[in-house]
């Protein structure tokens, strides 16, 4: 730069003192640049730094600005005027910045991957700006603009950055894939809330409306049990009507076509009802309504009724029937005696249902003696031995009941005859050795065992399933509706057991069903007793019998029954044998042989056997030389032909034969016929004719009394009493009512309708009441004369 | 049933109650049917029961027969009570009393129901003290058991 010396002025600014690297500016009078000049004068006038404008520095001709600061001597006044301050000055410090320098040292060190286009304003004067660093043109990329504003410490003046990049940025990848991705992830995440959502309110809408499905069936379940009830009772009470009415027609003189239609018609109906109380009862132990009575009954005499129901169709399909009751049961025990019939019942009606030879073998024992049983069952299988064939005369027969094999091989012979014989031997009277704790509970394990066509092993498992039946045409074929073992299983579990079978396709199959039992002392019973059915006669105590047969599972249950009416039983194989034991010790006195008063032979033995029986026993008897009572002989048969009966005649039988299944009651009355021991008195007073009909309707019945006049009431429940109806009474409707709560106990109610509060309301609550066993007899007025 | 005394005794008035009519004989013998060990005192309570509701009755149907107006439910329901109750122990004189009273009453002339009721409750006195006589010697012809 050229120097030349300064013109003449007011004022000089020269420079003294500089920095080395400014040397240049040495002796330089600042006033002499029009900007530095302002600068100074402006910056003496207020005291404070100022900035030029940009302009290019002396030396480096780079863009720069410079900042003055006035020097003012001490003795300054506070708050001076400008006067003063120009007045007081003493001199100037001045400092250039370079611009350019500055921010390229700057960017260098900052710039980083991207070229950085940096433009530095000087914008006082906004309308024109001027250019402290960087190109004139805005050049790069002019849509990312970074502006920032400068503050160098001077207030008059206002500087401003802009900074851009010098190349537009590629349209970077990573940018736009991450922003993809994340919209993607953006879209997936959303995707998954809303299906989360949609999901929850489908759900909750499943809910409601499961909800409400829940609701109506629970209420459609209560409707059916109403409905089931309602229905069943509307049934039953015609239903009982026809079988009323029938059971009077078959009392009248009928023609034979008559009775059998009517006959027909009976047996419907009552199987109609049957079926009625199949359903209402799984009804009811579904619904958990089910109770057990608690009340002493007689075992054996259960088993005879069943017994009885099904020996007419044993006999006609000639299958052996028979029971027998370990004497180690108690005569009288305590439980539900109805839904023990029910369960033996079923069971029974099953195996008759499928069985169309063999036998039908019911065996009740002690719990334990039964477990004992297998054991002993085990322990001589282990031995060795087979016990269940043994050969006969060439042909192959089973040690059971009828011969036939059975299905279940616990209860084979041996240790069958093994535990009978422990108790006829035990004891010679019928007295159970009574327990001394007077009531604890007895466990007895039944079972039914049959030779029938058995149990497909495919249905074995469905077996106690309602309604399902081993294969769908059972019920076209044998009838049935499939509920009753479903309900025994029910029952039987409800006693405290179990039941199970053991069942071989075309051999037969074994039910066994295990309950526990009460045990009561026998004094109670007997206050019972004199309601119920007459007790077993006892005029054949101390009567010796011999029975003659060869299949020793039968005998016992002969001597069982006959134990049971008190008489001392032997058995024997066969005739000869028989024969050969009575025969040869003549005198009453010797001992060993009993001299028997009557010999029961099983109708197979004899015709297997020899003939002409009795000419074999006079033959024995005469030699003897005594002559005494030749004991009566009697045949024990399932079934009898006529040319059977004859040749029985002609051999000595008596004419009364005895027929399987064998009942104590019913071989106590033919034994009665053939000794002549003249009609037994009958017990309980005289009553009138046809009683015996209101007898067994009302014996053991529960009935509810309803009259407000207590002189009539009284007489009713009198009158009922002697029937053996267990009676109670109440004083009205209301308190009728009251006693009529669900459950109810009764199995019929007796009420006289012209009772002050006897209203429409009341009277159709206590029909709407009795149902579940009960009929309503509405009495009006009986003894109105 | 030992012949003493007083069972001959117990005979004689059971067949005098036959004879006039005051007891009906075959429903005593039924009622005596339903007698058992179960409850002994059958027939004397049973006639006790009634003496005393077939009083309570009749006082009854007098005050509602005395009150204005007459109370026609009280009345039906009472001489219905004792139609009953006299036919169930076979109280037969009572019985008809009661029937004719009923019929009276039902075709609406209070004054013979009135009459009526006099003639009834004389039959009822009569009855009544019989009865009485007989349930004591029943009692007393009861072996004692205990």
């Amino acid at each position: 730069m050229e120097r030349e010396p300064s013109a003449i002025r007011d004022e000089y600014a020269p420079v003294i003192f500089s920095q080395e690297t400014v040397s240049y500016i040495e002796s330089l009078d600042m006033m002499s640049g029009e900007e530095d000049r302002e600068n100074i004068l402006r910056a003496r006038a207020t005291g404070k730094a100022v900035l030029t404008r940009p302009f290019r520095l002396l030396g480096s001709h780079h863009l720069g600005v410079v900042l003055t600061f006035p020097v003012y001597k001490s003795k300054l006044p506070p708050s001076p005027t400008a006067a003063q301050r120009i007045e007081a000055t003493a001199g100037y410090l001045g400092g250039a910045f370079d611009i350019e320098s500055l921010v390229e040292n700057l960017l260098g060190q900052l710039a980083g991957n991207q070229a950085i286009l940096v433009n530095v304003y000087d914008i006082t004067n906004s309308s024109d700006l001027l250019i402290m660093y960087g190109h004139q043109n805005l050049d790069g990329d002019l849509s990312l603009l970074h502006e920032s504003k400068l503050d160098f410490g001077d207030p008059f003046r206002k500087h401003l950055m802009i900074c851009r990049y010098h190349e537009k940025a590629p349209a970077s990848w990573a940018a736009l894939t991450t922003a993809f991705l994340f919209f993607v992830i953006g879209l997936l995440v959303g995707y998954i809330l809303y299906g989360a959502a949609i999901h929850i309110v489908r759900v909750e809408d499943g809910f409601h409306e499961m909800q409400e499905l829940k609701f109506r069936a629970e209420a459609a379940d209560v409707t059916k049990s109403q409905f089931l009830a309602t229905v069943s009772h509307e049934i039953r009470t015609p239903m009982n009507g026809i079988l009323g009415m029938l059971a009077l027609l078959l009392d009248t003189d009928l023609s034979s076509t008559q009775r059998d239609y009517a006959q027909t018609a009976q047996v419907c109906g009552k199987a109609l009802i049957a079926l009625i109380n199949e359903v209402l009862d799984r009804e009811k132990i579904e619904a958990g309504k089910l109770e057990l009575e608690a009340v002493p009954f007689d075992i054996r005499s259960i088993l005879d009724d069943v017994l009885s129901l099904f020996s007419e169709k044993s006999r006609n399909k000639g299958i052996e029937l028979a029971v027998f009751v370990s004497d180690k049961v108690p005569e009288i025990v305590v439980g539900d005696p109805g839904r023990f019939r029910q369960i033996i019942t079923n069971l029974v009606g099953n195996s008759v249902k499928f069985t169309d030879r063999g036998h039908i073998f019911i065996k009740v024992h002690l719990y334990e003696n039964a477990k004992a049983m297998t054991d002993t069952k085990v322990n001589t299988c282990l031995n060795g031995g087979s016990n269940e064939s043994v050969l006969t005369s060439g042909s192959q027969k089973f040690k059971t009941l009828s011969g036939c094999e059975t299905a279940d091989d616990q209860n084979s012979w041996d240790v069958f005859r093994h535990f009978s014989d422990e108790d006829f031997r035990s004891d010679a009277s019928i007295n159970v050795t009574t327990n001394n704790e007077a009531s604890e509970d007895v466990g007895l394990m039944v079972c039914v065992e049959d030779t029938g066509i058995g149990i497909p092993l495919k249905a074995q498992g469905r077996v106690f399933m309602p309604f399902v039946q081993a294969d769908s045409s059972t019920s076209r074929h044998y009838g049935g509706t499939g509920i009753g073992l479903s309900i025994s299983k029910c029952l039987v579990e409800l006693m405290g057991g179990q039941i199970d079978f053991i069942s071989r396709p075309d051999v037969g199959s074994t039910f066994s069903f295990t309950a526990v039992f009460g045990t009561c002392k026998k004094n109670v019973f007997n206050n019972m007793e004199k309601r119920n059915a007459e007790a077993l006669p006892s005029g054949f105590r101390g009567l010796k019998a011999l029975v003659v047969d060869g299949n020793p599972v039968r005998a016992t249950v002969t001597r069982y029954h006959l134990k049971r009416l008190g008489i001392l039983a032997e058995v024997v194989s066969s005739l000869k044998l028989a024969a050969g034991s009575c025969g040869k010790n003549g005198s009453l006195t010797s001992g060993g042989k009993i001299q028997p008063d009557i010999i029961l032979v099983e109708k197979d033995s004899w015709i297997s056997g020899e003939d002409s029986v009795s000419s074999v026993w006079q033959l024995d008897l005469k030699q003897n030389g005594h002559t005494f009572k030749l004991p009566k002989m009697i045949l024990l048969a399932t079934n009898i032909t006529d040319s059977e009966f004859d040749k029985a005649k002609g051999a000595g039988f008596s004419d009364t034969v005895i027929m399987k299944p064998l009942r104590a009651r019913m071989v106590a009355a033919c034994l009665q016929q053939v000794l002549s021991m003249g009609k037994k008195r009958s017990q309980g007073k005289g009553m009138p004719n046809g009683s015996s009909f209101l007898q067994s309707l009302l014996c053991g019945k529960r009935i509810l009394v309803v009259d407000d006049n207590r002189v009539n009431r009284r007489v009713a429940a009198g009158a009922l009493k002697k029937f053996g109806a267990d009676v109670e009474c109440a004083e009205s409707g209301k308190a009728a009512l009251k006693l009529l709560q669900l459950p109810h106990i009764y199995d019929a109610c007796f009420m006289d309708i012209q009772m002050p509060e006897m209203d429409g309301y009341v009277f159709k609550s206590c029909f709407m009441i009795l149902d579940f066993n009960c009929s309503v007899i509405y009495w009006l007025y009986f003894l109105d004369r | 049933m030992a012949n003493t005394p007083l069972h001959q005794q117990l005979s004689i008035m059971k067949q005098s109650f036959f004879d006039e009519g005051l007891l009906d004989h075959e429903q005593v013998s039924y009622l005596e049917t339903l007698e058992n060990e179960d409850d002994p005192d059958f027939i004397e309570n049973l006639f006790t029961m009634f003496l005393r509701d077939s009083s309570r009755y009749i006082d009854s149907i007098e005050k509602a027969l005395e009150a204005t107006p007459v109370d026609y439910s009280v009345m039906e329901r009472m001489l219905y009570q004792l139609k009953g109750s006299s036919a169930s122990i076979g109280a037969s004189k009572i019985n008809g009393e009661t029937n004719t009273l009923r019929k009276v009453f039902h075709d609406g002339d209070i004054e013979s129901a009135k009459a009526s009721l006099q003639k009834l409750k004389e039959e009822h006195a009569n009855f009544k003290e019989k009865l009485v006589i007989y349930v004591g010697m029943l009692k007393e012809a009861k072996p004692s058991e205990y």
